[in-house]
């Protein structure tokens, strides 16, 4: 073999390595794009559980919608005397205890059709309608809430096998427009609601203390309800920041199970 | 890393059945029979109406073949049916697309750097497919700027109405998403594409012919979205679906307008309500029961396995796969195998309905 031809073999042979290795590459870059882009897709949809769809494209494209008014109904929920029990416990155990009631009671708001909007401290607020327009949002509302009473109970036999104090909630529900938009700063941004109805729900949340019942919903939820959820009327009872007594109900459960 | 491929999708809940003289009927019937068609056998007409919408849905008169295939993809990405995407995606690879275009068109749907008609045709693809589906004027007039008007919107509709009815039948039967999504990385399927890339083409993209309606098929339910669709091939296969479901006698005829009432009222669909509406009055219902399932999705009088239909009807206008599927797990404990399959698909006609009722009515 002449030299000629054994230089010319090394330059092929180099050339086809380089290529190779080339394929490889942009092969490997092609699968990360692709993975890549699923991710991206995906993610776009799982962000739908937490803002409307459109918001979502908005932010995607760099044009978030201008925020708008909505029906809505609004949940809060919150333990009663949960700040001498949260001094009883061990830090770590009431983080876990605190995160399985969470865990809980978001599932039976989502299983209803609602989704929690935020925790605050030992609260939640949960939405219904606010994603998507919901004809059913209060009795969706009110079978959560009942949901939530029973997951309760059940967690609440786990506690005290364990040893640990028992849990109880107040929950407050109304129904009404709010306005809904990406509320706080650049670093720092929410899909969420604000109005008279969220803060009614919180209100009549604090007035299960005072009748000493577990859920309470405003007139605008009882109106719409059906006979199916057992209601008893309480007395117009004053709140924080609404000039009259407001009309109030306990929810007792339902006639049909 | 979450993919599409990871959304959570229950085992099937259904099963594949063998019945070789009514699928050779069909074949005859609808021109080729799909392996899914044999998980709805329990029903009287849900294949024999799934295959002729599918030819019809695979039939484009008006549209460019490519963008109808980025408009299923879309659709089936939006409700989050693997079953669907995956087999729009195999069908994309074995037409003979190369690999890396498809991902740039996968890639594109989210990216958004297509030519602006398909821009435009995707994103109301998505505003329709949701559970809010109703489009605005401005949504409308976005295609018109780009030449989809007219017959063309209208056949754009139809298309995203049946990719609605198919993610449906695929989700709530929870038909097995995996073989359909590893079949394009199969060795034989790389090794055999260029030879069967025509025959798929063939097969999966025809071209639709115009076709008036007959006098006799432009009345009956769903009369005002069908006739909105005469001159497409589908309009006289949904005639034909619709009359079969309601002739059907695998659920009451009440029940089913009780599933689609709800589904009209979740949607916010008006025509179709007060079509379902007159409906339930002909078969003797009376207006507190009516209005009772309306307001509350209850009345005194239902039937208990009316009651959980409803319930699950309502629940079928969301995309999540997974809770969608655990609440038919529960209700198919409680029928038989013939009213599960019967209340999958009007559940599916009744989403497909209500969707392009909102979309034509616009127009």
């Amino acid at each position: 073999m002449s030299a000629a031809v054994f230089a010319a073999l090394l330059v092929i042979a180099g050339l086809a390595t380089v290529a190779w290795r080339a394929w490889r590459e942009n092969q490997r870059l092609r699968g990360r794009l692709e993975r890549s882009t699923q991710e991206l897709q995906q993610l776009q949809q799982s962000f739908r559980r937490f803002a409307p769809g459109e918001v979502i494209e908005g932010l995607i494209q760099g044009a978030p919608p201008a925020p708008g008014k909505r029906e809505v109904t609004v949940l809060f929920a919150d333990l009663v005397n949960f700040t001498p029990l949260s001094e009883q416990l061990d830090p770590v155990v009431l983080v876990r205890v605190l995160n399985d009631y969470f865990d809980r009671m978001s599932r039976a708001v989502g299983e209803h059709r609602g989704h929690v909007s935020k925790f605050v401290g030992d609260g939640l607020l949960a939405l219904f309608g606010a994603l998507a327009p919901n004809p059913w949002q209060a009795d969706d509302a009110v079978r959560a809430a009942l949901a939530m009473r029973a997951a309760l109970v059940v967690y609440n036999e786990e506690l005290t096998a364990e040893g640990l104090p028992p849990l109880a909630v107040g929950i407050g529900i109304d129904r009404g427009t709010v306005i809904a938009g990406l509320i706080g700063t650049a670093d720092l941004m929410e899909f969420t609601v604000i109005g008279r109805t969220v803060n009614l729900a919180s209100r009549v949340q604090t007035a299960t203390r005072e009748h000493a019942v577990d859920i309470l919903i405003t007139d605008s939820v009882r109106s719409t309800l059906d006979g199916q959820i057992a209601l008893r009327s309480l007395p117009p009872t004053a709140m924080k920041g609404v000039a009259a007594p407001v009309p109030i109900w306990s929810v007792e459960g339902r006639r049909r199970p | 890393m979450t993919t599409i491929r990871d959304v959570e999708w229950l085992p099937p809940l259904l099963e594949l059945h063998r019945d070789p003289a009514r699928l050779a009927r069909i074949k005859l019937q609808a021109g080729s029979v799909d392996e899914p068609l044999r998980y709805f056998l329990a029903s009287d007409w849900l294949p024999e109406a799934a295959a002729e919408l599918n030819i019809a849905l695979i039939s484009r008169t008006y549209l460019d073949h490519e963008l109808a295939d980025l408009v299923g993809l879309s659709v089936s990405q939006e409700n989050s049916c693997r079953y669907c995407f995956a087999a729009t995606r195999t069908m994309l690879l074995m037409v003979g697309y190369p690999r890396e275009h498809i991902i740039r068109l996968e890639q594109n749907l989210t990216i958004a750097d297509l030519d602006e008609r398909t821009q435009a045709a995707i994103a109301f693809a998505r505003r329709l497919s949701r559970c809010d589906p109703t489009p605005s004027r401005a949504d409308v007039e976005a295609l018109r700027r780009v030449g989809i008007d007219g017959v063309a919107y209208r056949e754009l509709v139809a298309a995203i109405g049946l990719w609605v009815f198919f993610n449906r039948t695929s989700t709530l039967g929870a038909l097995p998403p995996e073989p359909m999504e590893a079949l394009p990385d199969r060795w034989f399927m790389r090794a055999l594409r260029p030879l069967i890339s025509g025959f798929v083409d063939r097969t999966y993209r025809r071209r639709g012919k115009a076709v008036r309606l007959p006098e006799e098929m432009r009345v009956g339910a769903c009369a005002t979205a069908i006739n909105a669709l005469d001159g497409l091939p589908i309009a006289p296969s949904l005639r034909r679906a619709i009359d079969a479901m309601w002739a059907s006698p695998g659920l009451p005829r009440r029940t089913r307008a009780f599933m689609c009432a709800a589904i009209a009222r979740a949607l916010g669909c008006p025509t179709s309500e007060a079509e379902v509406v007159a409906l339930l009055a002909e078969e003797g219902v009376d207006k507190a029961t009516v209005d009772g399932v309306l307001a509350h999705l209850d009345a005194p009088d239902l039937t208990e396995s009316e009651r959980a239909l409803i319930r699950f009807a309502r629940e079928t206008v969301w995309y999540e796969p997974a809770p969608l599927q655990r609440r038919a797990g529960e209700l198919r404990a409680h029928l038989t195998e013939r009213e599960f399959v019967e209340a999958i698909g009007t559940a599916s006609i009744a989403n497909m309905m209500c969707r392009l009722d909102l979309a034509l009515a616009v127009a």
